[in-house]
């Protein structure tokens, strides 16, 4: 029983990550109608942006976070507005392309400034490991609990609460009606890029000083984050959280008690059942269209 | 210049390049060639093989060459893409006309250049630890890296004189985890000893703690780690916050001081299955390789003011080979010379072993020493265990 | 009667076709200037130019004496020139309330709820659906929405795009009524591009006929009823368009 608590929480603490990737994919898709996978090395940015600003530079933890979010932040604005803005074509098909082409840029250029090298970031520390009988959970692990619960609000409140928020969900569903009213549907894609890449680069942060940062991470966070939306329905944030923490709790059971080989595979069969079955998702979205 | 004139010049420069090559290769000098990634993912072996290849051919031709010839090196970097390494042998057999290439340290590059130099008929020294690249032996391809088996069994054994019979594995699903699972289990059931349970992980995972959970249920008396990092270190981790008390050793894949920098604490204790060079100063003066691990510790760090590695070892160990045999040769260098040289039998205590090559033995490492000691880690330091 | 919208030389189009031939127009304040035509004239890309939706490929257009060209479509809303799209474009997953906000987007909170007053008093059906998702209205009531969207920022201009298309014959009359009430009460310059030409031309100060991207024929509403072509043509006639005609 023990062990299946553990494993349990666990896998909730790998769901919040994922959660967090999907919800990333959920606001560009919201925004945009597009996939991006580059969403992934967000991810993989948050973390070896702060392993090489704490790690290599030396700076306090507190602001390494805030670098790292805000350059994430940063560079998913200027994929957004460089890149995806000024696409000769606007095919949706091309577009998704264009996200993949994106993601490896960023691969290459986390490589390259950041190195190659696995690095471990301290604890965020504050709270201590919490035990209950034989079932803990790490300090690091109610960092990435609460903040999923703090961005849930925090999403929660922009998207239903403010005008800004609703302006970028008004400019995806009807960008010329929204136009017409005074918002710029650039902006607010600019705004979902900034705000989900941030997001990755916040989720990335708090995964290093649990698994290491490294440039290559960002592809399996981007499928995971990926299946997880997919799984919740794409385009809806409480079913990309739902998701991933499906997901994450799934891995980790299969890893106890199936065989811990085959666990990836898990979580995709999953997803494929997803699919056959509710093609919108385990809450309801968009369902994805065959290309 | 017409047009004559300057196909005069050409073919004149062109005779004049050959005749330096052929007085080259006429001269009394050893061309030697070194191929590694000191760019690119697998810089993390290239660089430092490459430094002690340059420390190694300085020497040689400070004390005047290797038995009286210069040593002239061509080195090449090829990124740890099998592609340009390929490109690259080719330019150091027919451009460079080097006697024999030392190189190259990942196993997939070394599994392409095999052939070409089977081919090309050129004695080829790598520095993997793959045992498939020796066993069978080819004429022309050797290695100096201790391998999987080397390692496999030492972990066994070790644990086996401790009294720890049931064995429990953790291995990463890629190529080196695979291998190192296989190589476990195999020698294992030689030693009459038990895997009581196989877990496994994905070489990015974040958190191992179900299989850490899974391996504490059967009741094993030790674990064995096979991965590169970062995986050992959240194995590790997952293991001190899970309260897991059985004895942990790890494989060669994580023999570097960065694991106590990364692991920290929750590396307290726990062993690791390790080349010499990684405690070149704590080795008790009557292991027969103390010497020479000593020796080029103390030379590399002299010179280059950094900390040693345990692939210094493979590039030491695959030099002092061409070494040895190319001063066994009295004549005229040659590739055949070479490779037979080698083949007639090149014994030494290296790095990585006690070498003995010959027709048989392409790989180096005799049966009589383990090619690889047993460290524990003490108050965050290796120490001999 | 101020100018409010001017145009001289227009032309426009999307890709390799010019829509848009050389058009020169002037719409003031407090004035229904009605544009009529067949299908394909070219009604709809007019506005689509004047609004920043497509740009403009040469002449001149201003607002209020400020350059439209190369504006943005979402700065042109803001300077009080507002465009209501074919087909309502309500924001259908978003309540009728947060439609109406985001029409003052770029709007105070204060000045939005002063504004909200006045609609729902004249649409008390929007006060009873606030919080209903604009999609699951029925189309008068979206049509409704999708004009008090624009009208809650106060514009100076407002350009209708086939207010009426789809509607039944008692919405129609009340979306006529809530234009002339527009230009009226509130002195709102208004651009009206209707199928209901003869609806469209009573209401109408002055009127354009469009045809083929040009303007045939000018005048005021009543000049363009009486017109023997212009009736055949949009009016239940049964002669050939009116370009022949003309």
């Amino acid at each position: 029983m023990d062990s299946f608590l553990q494993n349990l929480i666990s896998g909730c603490l790998l769901g919040c990550i994922y959660a967090m990737a999907a919800l990333g994919f959920t606001i560009v898709f919201n925004a945009s109608r597009i996939v991006n996978f580059a969403n992934g090395e967000f991810l993989m940015l948050g973390g070896v942006g702060l392993a090489g600003v704490v790690v290599t530079a030396g700076l306090p933890l507190w602001l390494g976070v805030i670098l790292a979010i805000a350059c994430t932040a940063f560079v998913g604005v200027l994929m957004q507005v460089a890149f995806l803005n000024n696409a000769r074509s606007a095919d949706e098909l091309s577009l998704v392309m264009l996200t993949i082409g994106t993601g490896l840029a960023i691969r290459g250029a986390g490589a390259l400034i950041f190195g190659r090298s696995v690095t471990f970031v301290p604890d965020f520390g504050l709270f201590p490991m919490l035990l209950m009988g034989d079932v803990y959970i790490v300090s690091q692990g109610i960092w990435i609990a609460l903040t999923l619960v703090a961005v849930g609000i925090a999403l929660w409140y922009l998207f239903s609460r403010t005008t800004f928020g609703k302006a970028m969900k008004a400019a995806s569903q009807e960008p010329r009606a929204a136009a017409l009213c005074g918002i710029e549907p650039r902006q607010a894609a600019a705004a979902a890029f900034a705000i989900a890449a941030g997001l990755g680069g916040l989720a990335g942060a708090l995964l290093a000083p649990i698994s290491a940062a490294f440039y290559e991470n960002g592809v399996f966070l981007g499928l995971k984050g990926f299946a997880a939306a997919v799984a919740g329905g794409m385009g809806n944030p409480l079913g990309a959280v739902v998701g991933g923490l499906i997901i994450g709790v799934v891995e980790a059971l299969s890893a106890g008690y199936v065989s811990s080989g085959y666990k990836d595979g898990v979580a995709f069969i999953i997803l494929l059942l997803v699919l056959l079955f509710r093609p919108q998702g385990l809450l309801g979205g968009v369902s994805v269209k065959r290309v | 210049m017409d047009r004559r004139q300057f196909l005069g010049t050409m073919a004149g420069a062109a005779a004049l390049g050959l005749g330096k090559i052929s007085f080259a290769q006429s001269a009394n000098e050893l061309r030697l060639g070194f191929l590694a990634a000191t760019s690119g993912p697998a810089a993390f072996l290239g660089a430092s093989e490459r430094l002690v290849f340059d420390l190694m051919v300085e020497q040689y031709n400070a004390a005047g060459g290797i038995g009286g010839r210069k040593v002239v090196p061509v080195t090449y970097d090829t990124e740890g893409n099998s592609t340009v390494a390929a490109q690259q042998l080719r330019r150091l057999i027919e451009s460079d006309k080097v006697d024999v290439v030392v190189g190259p340290s990942t196993t997939g590059e070394a599994l392409v250049l095999r052939t070409i130099a089977e081919e090309s008929k050129i004695p080829l020294i790598t520095m993997t630890g793959t045992e498939s690249i020796v066993v069978p032996p080819t004429p022309y391809v050797f290695k100096t890296a201790p391998t999987d088996r080397h390692v496999s069994l030492h972990m066994l054994q070790f644990a086996k004189e401790k009294g720890w019979t049931n064995i429990g594995i953790i291995t990463s699903a890629d190529g080196f985890g695979q291998a190192g699972a296989t190589y476990l289990k195999a020698n294992a059931e030689k030693l009459g000893m038990k895997i009581a349970l196989a877990e496994e992980f994905g070489p990015r995972d974040t958190d191992m703690t179900p299989q850490i959970l899974r391996l504490r249920r059967a009741g094993i008396q030790a674990l064995m780690i096979w991965s590169v990092n970062p995986g050992p270190t959240i194995i590790l981790r997952n293991a001190e916050a899970a309260g897991f008390k059985t004895p942990i050793i790890n494989s060669f894949g994580v023999a570097s001081p960065a694991l106590l920098e990364q692991a920290g604490r929750s590396a307290e204790n726990t062993y690791v299955s390790t080349m010499r060079l990684l405690i070149p100063d704590l080795l008790p003066a009557s292991d027969p390789l103390q010497p020479v691990v000593a020796k080029i510790a103390k030379e590399y760090r002299a010179k280059y003011n950094q900390p040693v590695t345990t692939f210094v070892g493979n590039a030491h160990d695959a030099v002092k080979l061409v070494e040895l045999a190319v001063k066994k040769i009295s004549g005229p260098l040659s590739r055949d010379g070479i490779a037979n040289a080698i083949k007639s039998g090149v014994s030494f205590p290296g790095c990585n072993g006690m070498m003995a090559y010959s027709a048989t033995n392409h790989g180096g490492q005799d049966d009589t020493l383990s090619p690889v000691v047993m460290v524990q880690i003490k108050n965050g330091k290796f120490v001999p265990a | 009667m101020t100018e409010l919208l001017k145009f001289q030389g227009l032309v426009a189009g999307y890709g390799q076709i010019t829509v848009l031939k050389n058009l020169n127009l002037t719409v003031n304040s407090g004035e229904i200037v009605a544009l009529v035509g067949a299908n394909g004239a070219g009604k709809s890309t007019l506005l689509n130019t004047i609004s920043g939706i497509l740009p403009v490929r040469s002449g001149n257009i201003s607002f209020d004496k400020k350059d439209l060209k190369g504006m943005r479509a979402s700065k042109i809303a803001r300077l009080g020139l507002r465009h209501v799209p074919e087909g309502r474009r309500v924001f259908a997953e978003l309540s009728v309330e947060d439609n109406l906000r985001l029409g003052a987007y770029g709007l105070g909170r204060s000045e939005f709820e002063a504004g909200l007053d006045p609609i729902y008093k004249m649409f008390p059906r929007l006060v009873e659906r606030r919080n209903q998702l604009a999609g699951t209205m029925s189309g008068g009531e979206q049509q409704m929405l999708a004009i008090c969207r624009a009208l809650i920022s106060k514009p100076r201009l407002l350009m209708l795009d086939e207010p009426s298309m789809g509607l039944a014959p008692l919405v129609v009359a009340e979306i006529f009524r809530l234009i002339k009430h527009m230009r009226n009460e509130l002195g709102i310059g208004i651009l009206l591009v209707e199928q209901n030409a003869r609806a469209a031309l009573r209401i109408a100060d002055r009127a354009c006929v469009m045809s083929l991207g040009k303007f045939e024929l000018e005048g005021t509403g009543q000049q363009l009823l009486r017109n023997p072509a212009v009736a055949e043509a949009f009016l239940g006639g049964n002669r050939p368009p009116v370009a022949q005609a003309v």
